[in-house]
């Protein structure tokens, strides 16, 4: 008897030490365990996430090995061509996929499912909101590893050495998941579901930001797409394959029609290194700012 | 206005003054309670009365736009801020209406980190994690997932979230909404038990029963003001009418059931202690759908136990006898809530409310 209420004094006395750790302390200690519930709760999503990522491999592996040996095609001479051919549209295709999976409900299910009458007060939606973009991202990052750790393996088996290129494809396709991440988030900000968040990420990312240029292009309001597409942040997405091996010219012109009624289509490959990396950061700035804003306006019914 | 009485120890709560404002929408008007150590205060209304809205101020996930929230912690009242609002809050376990969990986790998973979130120490935190489970009979579910969890265990669930870092102040919105009859019982049964232990209880609903099962004080709130806030004992005797249930042993037969009612009245009705205009008004009535009589009285125990009396003197093999709380305090709440009319102070009822009485005599 005795030993238990020394047991519950000693208890209140840290329950009590432990609730003073208020501030910036409790900041980082909610934003931490966010992250760590964050990533128990979709860990599932990772491992299908990772399958995803195998399989666009294996259909890179068989469209440039297979397909390519048997229309004749050269082989690249170098680890970095070889990699351009890996981390091309069918990984951001990929890339597109994971994060509208990881980040389409970092929003939306709490106000759908009414999850948030659980959540708050007892966080903050900043310190939620940033707790679940770090573990969203990290989860996210986690299968670019993957894929860029199958790639180097094959870049190596192939001709015994890698690019150091790589490095910075890697960094760069890092640095695009997190604006894409954001993006989606801004998104999950005021969709009503996470399923609807989702397939409106993938649609406005693969098609509409695809079809932007070429409509722009037709309309003649860019003639030959002379100015560089920056106001599409997709374009920025370019710049994992083209840091592989940066072209001199990252602007070209193509002839396109048949005989005789050729016309020209002129269009940018990847942007500069600069260029790139600011226009990323302010996308960042512009979607993590209008997430906030809205998730702060949202109210749930609960809530 | 209500004085400030910083020293009272008792206190625990205390909304002063608050006001909410959305646009020109007064959504909570001047609102007054004050919350003591260890008891269960019901706040009871219609729906969009302002007890959410209440409870989102009490929770500072909305600014009251007029008016202060007094909240005990280390000792003293303090006025929740920005500034305060982590350590106060820590002292309360909010239950928000209708909790939907992560389906693909289990309790011992979202216990740990609503918990951790808490600032709940890690040294202490599987213990109490299992001890709260356990008061919950759901030592056996601990590792499974939520999605496989009826309502009524996620519910629990909820309540468990609620106290699981070992809050002195727990409120509960509308905790026992859409659950079956065991499982409400389970629910009030965790209030009042949380309230043996020591627990400070402030429980929303719209449903009188389940504030008036529970709660030592109620307070009802109509278009965002305290229209009445008392002991459940002084708003019964505030309501100055009363039901009482009866069944017979022998249910009456349709074709002489108004010769029974006609007798009934006839030697039941100088004992109602309602007034000379109880002939205008049907205050006997049968419930065929439950087999009860059901007779409208003073509320009187006097009055009570006579026509019990006087029921057994006419050999009428009386098997149930009783007077529902939640049916005592029915027509006042009903009358309160449908005036819309504010009351200007605590445990006081507006005098027209009293006009309205004109069935009552004491």
């Amino acid at each position: 008897m005795a030993s238990d209420i020394k047991r519950d004094e000693k208890l209140i006395k840290e329950l009590e030490i432990s609730r003073q750790k208020v501030g910036l302390r409790r900041d980082f200690m909610q934003i931490s365990n966010t992250i760590t519930f964050d990533l128990k709760r979709n860990i599932n999503k990772l491992y299908v996430m990772l399958f995803v990522y195998l399989g666009i491999f294996l259909l890179s592996l068989l469209m440039n090995e297979l397909l390519s040996g048997l229309m004749g095609l050269l082989a690249p001479t170098d680890s970095a061509t070889l990699m351009v051919n890996y981390v091309g549209e069918f990984f951001t295709m990929a890339l597109i996929i994971s994060t509208a999976t990881f980040g389409g409900s970092i929003i939306a299910e709490d106000f759908y499912r009414q999850t948030g009458n659980l959540l708050f007060p007892k966080i903050s939606k900043t310190r939620l909101l940033i707790g679940r973009l770090i573990s969203r991202y990290a989860l996210n990052a986690l299968c670019i590893i993957f894929f860029y750790t199958l790639v180097y393996i094959l870049a190596f088996i192939k001709y015994g050495e890698v690019s150091t290129t790589i490095i910075y494809s890697f960094g760069w396709a890092l640095l695009y998941s997190f604006v894409l991440l954001t993006f989606v988030t801004f998104l999950s900000s005021f969709m009503k579901n996470t399923s609807f968040t989702i397939i409106t990420s993938i649609l406005m990312l693969l098609l509409v930001m695809g079809m932007i240029p070429m409509i722009l292009s037709f309309s003649g309001v860019t003639e030959n797409n002379e100015i560089p597409m920056f106001f599409i942040f997709s374009y920025f997405g370019t710049i994992i394959s083209g840091s592989l091996n940066m072209p001199d010219n990252r602007f070209v012109t193509q002839l396109l029609g048949p005989p005789g009624h050729e016309f020209e289509v002129s269009s940018w490959i990847t942007p500069s290194e600069f260029g790139a990396a600011l226009g990323m950061i302010i996308y960042i700035v512009i979607f993590l700012i209008l997430t906030y804003i809205l998730y702060q306006r949202r109210q749930s019914k609960g809530e | 206005m209500i004085e400030l009485n910083i020293d009272n120890k008792d206190i625990i709560i205390r909304f002063k003054n608050i006001t909410k404002k959305f646009g020109d929408f007064n959504a909570v008007s001047d609102l007054n309670i004050e919350i003591k150590k260890g008891e269960i205060v019901g706040f009871l209304g219609p729906n969009g009365a302002g007890k959410s809205t209440t409870m989102k101020m009490m929770a500072y996930l909305l600014k009251p736009t007029e008016g202060e929230i007094w909240i005990r912690g280390n000792g003293r009242l303090e006025k929740l801020s920005n500034h305060n609002k982590d350590y106060l809050l820590d002292n309360i376990g909010f239950l928000i209406e209708n909790p939907t969990f992560y389906g693909n986790v289990t309790p011992r998973i979202i216990l740990k980190y609503f918990a951790e979130l808490k600032g709940y120490p890690k040294k202490q935190l599987n213990q109490r994690i299992e001890e709260v489970v356990e008061m919950f009979g759901l030592s056996k579910w601990i590792d499974k997932k939520i999605k496989t969890f009826s309502k009524g265990m996620r519910q629990k669930i909820g309540i468990a979230s609620a106290i699981i870092h070992n809050p002195d102040i727990i409120v509960l919105d509308e905790p026992q909404t859409g659950l079956d009859p065991q499982a409400r019982r389970e629910v009030r049964d965790f209030i009042l038990q949380l309230k043996k232990i020591g627990k400070t209880i402030f429980l929303s609903s719209h449903l009188l029963y389940e504030i008036s099962e529970v709660a030592d004080r109620i307070a009802i709130i109509n278009q965002g003001k305290i229209v009445a806030f008392d002991t459940l004992d002084n708003l019964e005797s505030k309501a100055k009418k009363s039901i009482i249930n009866f069944e017979l042993l022998d249910h009456p037969e349709k074709n002489n059931l108004n010769i029974v009612l006609d007798h009934l009245r006839d030697i039941l009705a100088p004992f109602t202690g309602v007034s000379e205009k109880i002939n205008e008004v049907n205050w006997i009535n049968y419930k065929e759908e439950a087999k009860i009589f059901q007779i409208l009285f003073n509320g009187d125990p006097k009055n009570q136990l006579i026509i019990l009396k006087t029921l057994l003197r006419h050999e009428y093999k009386v098997i149930e006898f009783s007077v529902p709380k939640a049916g005592l305090l029915e027509d006042l709440f009903i009358d309160l809530v449908t005036t819309g009319s504010s009351h200007p102070s605590n445990s006081t009822i507006n005098e027209n409310q009293k006009q309205k009485e004109i069935l009552v005599e004491v």
